[in-house]
């Protein structure tokens, strides 16, 4: 079996993208080893440390002007219409996951998205990830290669020990023109895919909107039950006092109380702090996803039945505005009495 | 402009009791008893166009909505409120397959009511749904028809020459927002787009355009889509369970909310809190 990581080096999620499809290959194509990695990449200068973080030998780099998924498709495709390999790893993220399951299609392989899990060996593969919002978890046998699979978003695998580095690395560089500019990428219609083109202009602006919440070790987060912007506003401020990183629900979000920045789950981000706590929010199992793997959960809810309950590891029914107070007023008073102290 | 919005009516599944996660010997989940409602990226989808016609309206371009779903009748209802918030066109393509995971056939059908029956120009749709979980639909709909697409959108307007049938699309890419303006056809997809929850009609456009017939199609028509779609695919579903999220659940009691906080703080949180 031949395996292809396939990073994408324009993104500066870049280094943990390339940690978690390493520890998805450690965990789970640990046998085979005829890995590659492809790097799709626009800076020359930042080369050479996308290199350093690639987990094969055998390093093939595609350069593109900009990211730009039908030039990068196009260039993956014919890079690798001649030697395909078996499986192709793509990032949890919103472009790896449109690369796998555009990339199959035109390969002519299976893709699955979000996957958390594989067995690989003689057979077909097998695949599980969730379904039903995040209430199920579905399994798939694969039965078509290329096998072109993306992470879950925030996946980690904790493999023990870390690999040692290849000794050497063999880089190959490619340029996405070039790729693209004698062979045609076609599609199952047997007519050509489109190339960028149909885009007369472009600008991109990053967002000035900055947040902690995948290292955050203390998170407050809120949900609808805030029930306004000026809500959420109080929350903020507990947690500024405290110290906690603030995070949301999608109806917080949706309703544009938060930005889109602060959202905890699977279409958010994926938490992992020692104690979260929880505000207003029902637990549903796509925003407890995001929260999973806190230390400790303690749920503030009004209703007993909320899911978010079940799933902390304590609660409190009631309203959370005087029980938030109050643990603003005693985590403040221990900070005052600590700095006393030293 | 024509756009085609394509939405998928899902059971509400927050609402189910965590006990009633019954999964039979063919995989089936029972639902039915909770209410539906519209898939959460599509509603944004659906609304997202809305925007684009009260733009497209007030510059006098030409416009042409349409809304399609695959599923049962229980869709009608939404398909009429579409037509009441000035949609043309509301089509159910009538199925009572399972495809719940086979996001091969939905790319199919809506591609070729897009290429063949409908000519549109722009598809638009949410990235995913829940119950099937794919995040393939919009992706494979792209590829099958051959357009480009643009993942993430939060919001299409009349680009400024709107004359020239030019679109300027805004999405989410990593940490930002990128705008583009773009030449149809494409596929759009929709993931979380703040503040686009669907409008609700006045009572005014519900009496007046509320009313039109649904048009009905029969998913066997759609044959060289379904074709093209047993040629793709390749993944099978061979298992389905609930996930546990159980955890202790200790309930913390206490005569009013600031005792419950005290005695949280004071047995539990205090000395993790130090810990950190
Ligand atoms: C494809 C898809 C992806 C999704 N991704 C995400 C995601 O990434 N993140 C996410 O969060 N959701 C996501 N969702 C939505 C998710 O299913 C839920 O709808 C959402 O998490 C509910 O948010 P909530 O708990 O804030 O709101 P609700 O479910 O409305 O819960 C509000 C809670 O607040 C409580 N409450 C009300 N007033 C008070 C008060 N004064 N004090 C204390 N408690 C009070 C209520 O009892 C209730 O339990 C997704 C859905 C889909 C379909």
């Amino acid at each position: 079996m031949t395996y292809a990581l396939v990073l994408n080096g324009c993104s500066k999620t870049y280094p943990d993208q390339a940690k978690a499809l390493t520890g998805f290959r450690d965990a789970f194509l640990a046998g085979f080893p005829q890995g590659k990695t492809i790097i799709i990449f626009n800076e020359e200068e930042k080369k050479q440390s996308l290199i350093n973080a690639s987990a094969t030998v055998l390093v093939e780099l595609i350069k593109v002007e900009r990211y730009q998924p039908e030039t990068v498709l196009t260039a993956l495709q014919n890079l690798e219409h001649e030697s395909c390999r078996d499986f192709y790893l793509f990032p949890g993220d919103q472009a790896g996951s449109e690369l796998s399951v555009r990339f199959a299609s035109r390969m002519g392989g299976s893709s699955l998205a979000n996957i958390y899990s594989l067995e690989a060996g003689a057979g077909s593969p097998v695949c599980r990830r969730a379904a039903y919002n995040n209430y199920l978890e579905a399994e798939f046998s694969l039965d078509r290669k290329p096998y072109c699979l993306s992470l879950q978003k925030g996946f980690s695998a904790h493999t023990g020990k870390e690999k040692p580095k290849p000794p050497e690395m063999k880089v190959i560089e490619h340029n996405a023109k070039e790729l693209n500019s004698n062979k045609a990428g076609t599609g199952i219609n047997g007519t050509g895919a489109p190339d960028d083109s149909f885009v007369l202009d472009y600008k991109y602006t990053e967002s000035d909107e900055t947040t902690n919440l995948e290292s955050a070790r203390f998170i407050l987060a809120a949900g609808r039950g805030v029930k306004n912007r000026s809500g959420l506003e109080k929350v903020e401020k507990t947690a500024a006092a405290i110290g906690a990183e603030v995070g949301v629900s999608r109806p917080v979000a949706m309703n544009a109380w938060a930005p889109l920045s602060k959202l905890i789950g699977v279409s958010g981000h994926m938490t992992g702090p020692e104690l979260c706590i929880t505000a207003g929010i029902s637990g549903a199992a796509a925003f407890y996803a995001g929260i999973e793997k806190s230390a400790c959960i303690a749920a503030i809810n009004t209703d007993p039945g909320a899911p978010i309950i079940r799933s902390s590891d304590l609660a409190i029914i009631d309203d959370y505005e005087p029980v938030l107070e109050e643990l603003e007023r005693l985590i403040m008073e221990n900070k005052r009495i600590e700095g006393e102290d030293r | 402009m024509q756009i085609l919005a394509c939405f998928k009516v899902v059971p509400d599944l927050d609402q189910m009791p965590a006990g009633d996660w019954l999964v039979d010997d063919r995989f089936r989940v029972e639902t039915g008893y909770v209410k539906n409602m519209l898939n959460p990226y599509d509603e944004s989808a659906l609304e997202i166009t809305l925007r684009y016609a009260d733009q497209a309206r007030r510059g006098n371009l030409p416009l042409n909505l349409t809304a399609l779903t695959i599923g049962s009748k229980q869709a009608d209802t939404y398909l009429k409120t579409l037509y009441a918030l000035r949609y043309d066109k509301a089509v159910r393509v009538a199925s009572d397959r399972d495809i719940r995971f086979l996001p091969e056939i939905a790319a199919a059908v809506i591609s070729e009511y897009a290429a063949e029956k409908n000519r549109a120009d722009v598809l638009i749709m949410g990235m995913q749904s829940g119950v099937g979980d794919n995040a393939k639909t919009p992706l494979l709909t792209a590829e099958y028809l051959n357009w480009p697409c643009i993942t993430g959108v939060v919001a299409i307007e009349p680009a400024n020459n709107g004359t020239k049938n030019l679109l300027k699309v805004k999405s989410m890419v990593d940490s930002g927002i990128l705008e583009q303006t773009v030449r149809p056809p494409l596929v759009l997809a929709v993931s979380n787009a703040p503040g686009t929850y669907l409008r609700v009609p006045t009572l005014k456009d519900k009496v007046e355009y509320g009313k039109k017939p649904v048009e009905v199609q029969e998913m066997d028509n759609f044959k060289t889509g379904l074709a093209a779609a047993n040629t793709s695919g390749g993944c099978r579903l061979t298992g389905l369970k609930p996930i546990n999220h159980r955890r202790e659940g200790l309930i913390i009691d206490g005569e009013t909310a600031a005792e419950k906080a005290r005695i949280l703080y004071h047995s539990y949180l205090r000395e993790r809190l130090g810990k950190l």
